[in-house]
């Protein structure tokens, strides 16, 4: 593999922990919107007729799958061979293999975590 | 040494016919002598300037046995106070330093160091490398921790040791009810494990990154390396929480700053917070390596590759993260709302996935094999039965209603206990058996070691699977006695029975490690286990011969001919180029080599800034400011002359290595060690001030409508917009004395550094004053005690890059400091930029933040 192409990689392996960082913005994200719509006592203010809380969750899973399928989808190309080197390169496809998973584990994780709000009373 | 077993058609296949070698033998005569010649260690009392990743990490592992056995002394001495009901054996006072010095020994001192210094111990031969890029630092965490450690548990022969439980909750740890030195203790007490942690954990990052042998690509790198990356990495992001509140707790003991003080707008809550921020990810940091050991030992002993090496990395990885989302999980029952709660509860379920995956990826290994059924095997099944155990009573109490029922009960500790020594313990037990004959000259005896583990895993269950059933009939945790009509006596009696069969199997063995113990490095009792992984090559005191090709994850099984082959001088860098210590950098993903490093010999610095360390910490838990000041001054000097003789520059032409290699042997910019080392403490110090960002939301939210509280006036926008552009000016400096470097005798670098620091300070003094001048006081609510604290963090900032400015330019007088030789500029730039970046963060959340929602 050449420097050029190492170095791209290298960056690219960064993204190993995207599907996770989705993850745990969208975490962060319900959290603290609960947390602040509790405290602040907005837990009755409504949105296109749902509660505010299920609504925000709902927007925000929906926003957080598209993006970690997102990155399932471009897995397998961003991964892929770069110029130069060989179609068999194992450190390539071991990379991208692992991001596949770990994004797909992380859509089970963010669903997990939207659950509740549809069935959970908010600040009780 | 044979292939035997069932092998797989994977590892068959990899098995590679006769090759070509990067150097050719025999190697010249002089080379061996010349390449042994700086690697020989310091002789006698010269031993502890030693910084070796063999005598460091030995003496790690030994410091934190030594540790692991006082604080087991410790619970013996409550099982005794409560084999008994109404026992006066010990009263409450000294009780509750028992079981606070317990907890804070075993999982500060013990659990998080002593893997740490497993990772000092093999990693190195592992990877197939020299040395680690920072020796002299992994010296200095252990000698801040050894020194540390035994000084913390001697407070308690003086009464003054800390009393309020490992978690130190407020507000029971603070001035007001806890007004003796106790919490002092242990709030500046454990600062040097956070240094010693962190310095471990740089040094595993980048080394984890840069010094692999050459070919051992990402896909090849053995789990044991995954799991103490992924270790280390935790580290960085969890214990900045921690070091935060212990830094706000004790600011408010010592100058009634109030944070956590509900009277004055803080909460007690925040401390909880950030205390299990740091806290539960902390479970996961003690398993995840002892989860890579048992992934390392356990194809060994079945003699069968590990199935399932990219779910079982997968599994690591998706721990480390998830386990950030499950701190609240300890605090279900201080009134959260219900759906918070759900949250963390679903979290707990995801992590279980991974730990899951890990879990039958073992028993594949196990099932796809031959276990052969030594000590090591034995600890790791029973650490497939207790840990399993406390993963199933984890999911119970990671439940909201089941754990509201068991909250602060026996049951709790049942829990913990099972998962920590079933999940971390057994498996450090397994590592010294297995990884024994890498450093000795004799193996310790199978035959007392299965009395090791049968007296172990007996004790073990009898100890905890009994408190179960006492928590589940309501004993409380904590009690120092209870009265006979409770009928927990039987029960109790079965658990002190079970803690006295534990310690009569660590003292077996301590036994057995005395008798046996003969340190060597060359001439081991070696690769007892037929083990595929590079340590089990033949080491000396420079590592290998020459830097072993790797081509699979289990090389030694591929080709067991790889040890002597490496022996004879075969592979890359036979001798030294420099006439240093030398190590071979690779790049990160595919191995390929790129430059030599320089690695730094033995020296003084290490040990004695160790000892100025520590007593700088405990000066100041006695209050002795103006001495503490005086050592931590000695310290901080001590450390700069160690890293004085670091950078020594290309010091030659580029050269062969072997394989038609032509490698530099200095580098800078992104692709040197030290850039890397610098990236990752600022991660530290980037997850430290979010926590603090974080700390500063939740009091504004607990503070509805007095933020700021009413009668504080904020001051006028045109404050905070010239401290902004002081912070720019102060960064833009420093880029224009990185373009002076390329004419170091323009003196332009003597002009700039200096105009950069005042700029600095200004930025800092303006965004201080702009604040106190409105007649805002730290002592009067959280809200100005927030305000304060984000100028003081950037105080301390200024005062690193004022020490770090000053080190830069002694080197520019002193003709070290160049356009290529730059390392220490770039390290300074890096942090200076930094610092402008959050006072420009911090700047704009104090003085917009409150306008907008406050």
């Amino acid at each position: 593999m050449t420097a050029v192409a190492e170095q791209r990689l290298t960056s690219k392996a960064f993204l190993l922990f995207g599907g996770l960082l989705i993850w745990a913005a969208h975490f962060m994200l319900v959290y603290s919107v609960n947390a602040v719509v509790c405290a602040r006592g907005l837990q009755d203010l409504r949105v296109l007729g749902a509660g505010l809380i299920p609504f925000t969750v709902a927007i925000a899973t929906l926003v957080a799958l598209a993006a970690a399928s997102r990155l399932l989808w471009v897995g397998s190309g961003w991964l892929g061979p770069l110029r130069g080197e060989p179609h068999d390169d194992r450190a390539s496809a071991f990379l991208r293999q692992v991001s596949i998973a770990l994004a797909l584990l992380s859509m089970v994780a963010i669903f997990l975590t939207a659950l509740p709000s549809f069935v959970v009373v908010p600040c009780g | 040494m044979t292939v035997v077993g069932d092998r797989s058609e994977e590892r068959l296949a990899e098995r590679k016919p006769a090759r070509r070698f990067p150097n050719e033998v025999p190697r010249p005569e002089s080379e061996l002598d010349e390449l042994r010649k700086p690697w020989i260690p310091p002789r006698g009392w010269r031993i502890v300037s030693a910084v070796n990743n063999t005598y460091v990490g030995l003496a790690y592992i030994a410091t934190g046995l030594i540790i692991f056995i006082l604080a087991g002394v410790l619970a013996v001495l409550m099982r005794t106070q409560l084999a008994t009901p109404q026992n006066d054996l010990i009263g409450y006072a000294l009780y509750n330093q028992l079981f606070t010095m317990h907890g804070t020994m075993m999982m500060f001192l013990f659990a998080v160091p002593i893997v740490e210094a497993f990772a000092v111990l093999l990693m190195p031969n592992i990877l197939g490398t020299r040395e680690l890029p920072f020796p002299r630092l992994s010296a200095y965490a252990f000698w801040i921790y050894a020194f540390g450690s035994l000084a913390f548990f001697f407070t308690l022969f003086f009464g003054v040791a800390p009393d309020t439980g490992w978690f130190m909750y407020t507000p029971l740890s603070d001035a007001r009810y806890s007004p003796g030195i106790n919490a002092d203790m242990w709030l500046l007490g454990i600062g040097f494990i956070e240094i010693a942690a962190i310095a471990g954990a740089i040094e595993i990052i980048v080394g984890f990154a840069k010094t692999r042998a050459p070919g051992m690509s990402i896909d090849r790198i053995p789990v044991f390396a995954w799991a103490m990356l992924i270790f280390a990495l935790m580290i960085v992001f969890a214990f900045p929480a921690l070091i935060l509140g212990t830094i706000l707790l004790e600011i408010e003991r010592a100058l009634g700053w109030p944070f956590f003080m509900a009277e004055k707008g803080g909460d007690p809550l925040l401390w909880q917070h950030l205390f299990w921020f740091f806290g539960h990810p902390e479970v996961y940091i003690i398993f995840i390596p002892a989860a890579g050991m048992v992934s390392t030992i356990l194809p060994a002993m079945a003699a069968t590759p590990l199935v399932g090496h990219r779910l079982v990395v997968l599994a690591l990885i998706t721990m480390g993260v998830i386990s950030f989302g499950l701190w609240v999980h300890h605090m279900y029952a201080t009134g959260l709302p219900q759906l918070s709660l759900g949250f963390f509860s679903a979290a707990s379920m995801s992590v279980a996935i991974a730990s899951g995956i890990q879990v039958f990826a073992w028993i594949a290994t196990i099932a796809s094999g031959r276990l052969k059924l030594k000590t090591p095997a034995l600890f790791i099944v029973g650490f497939l039965i207790v840990f399993t155990m406390g993963g199933l009573t984890g999911v119970m109490v990671a439940s909201v209603p089941f754990d509201l029922q068991v909250h602060d009960t026996y049951f709790v500790v049942a829990h913990f206990h099972y998962v920590l020594v079933g999940g971390m313990v057994l498996p450090v037990l397994a590592a010294i058996y297995y990884w024994y004959p890498t450093v000795s000259q004799k193996q310790l005896s199978e035959r007392v070691g299965r009395w090791v583990f049968g007296l172990f895993f007996i004790g073990l269950n009898a100890t905890f699977f009994t408190m179960h059933i006492t928590g589940l009939m309501g004993m409380p945790r904590r009690v120092y006695t209870y009265l006979s009509v409770m009928d927990w006596d039987v029960l109790n009696l079965i658990s002190t029975i079970g803690a006295y069969m534990m310690a009569a199997a660590i003292a077996l063995l301590v036994l057995d490690i005395v008798r046996t113990f003969r340190f060597s490095f060359s001439d081991t009792v070696g690769n007892i286990w037929d083990a595929g992984t590079l340590e089990w090559m033949r080491t000396y005191t420079y590592g290998t011969r020459s830097i072993p090709e790797v081509d699979s994850r289990y090389p030694l099984w591929t080709r067991p001919e790889l040890s002597d082959e490496t022996d004879e001088g075969r592979y890359y860098l036979p001798g030294t180029l420099t006439g240093r210590r030398e190590a071979l950098v690779t790049s990160p993903i595919d191995a390929r080599p790129v430059y030599v490093m320089q690695v730094p010999g033995p020296h003084w610095g290490p040990f004695l800034a160790g000892i100025a360390t520590t007593i700088f910490f405990y000066l100041l838990t006695f209050k002795l400011v103006l001495p503490a000041v005086f050592f931590g001054v000695v310290a901080v000097a001590l450390i700069l002359w160690w890293v004085w003789d670091l950078d020594h520059g290309p010091v030659r032409r580029p050269a062969h290595i072997g394989g038609g290699l032509v490698l530099p042997v200095y580098t800078s910019g992104s692709v040197n060690h030290s850039w890397w080392g610098t990236v990752t403490l600022l991660l530290v110090q980037g997850a430290f001030f979010t926590c603090l960002v974080f700390s500063y939301f939740f009091l504004w939210l607990v503070n509805p409508h007095s933020w700021p509280p009413p009668g504080v006036s904020m001051p006028s926008l045109a404050w905070p917009a010239v401290a902004a552009a002081l912070y720019a000016a102060s960064s833009a400096a420093i880029f224009f004395a990185g373009r002076a470097l390329a004419r170091p005798s323009s003196g332009a670098l003597q002009l700039l550094f200096p105009s950069a620091l005042l700029l600095f300070a200004a930025a800092v003094g303006v965004q201080v004053y702009s604040e106190w001048q409105t007649g805002l006081r730290p002592t009067q609510h959280s809200y100005g005690a927030m305000v304060y604290l984000f100028g003081a963090l950037q105080g301390f900032l200024g005062g690193v890059l004022l020490v770090m400015a000053g080190f830069t330019m002694a080197r520019s007088l002193a003709g070290k400091l160049d356009a290529v030789r730059r390392v220490t500029f770039d390290n300074t730039m890096l942090l200076w930029h930094y610092a402008t970046a959050q006072g420009l963060v911090a700047v704009g959340i104090v003085s917009l933040f409150p306008r907008a929602l406050g």
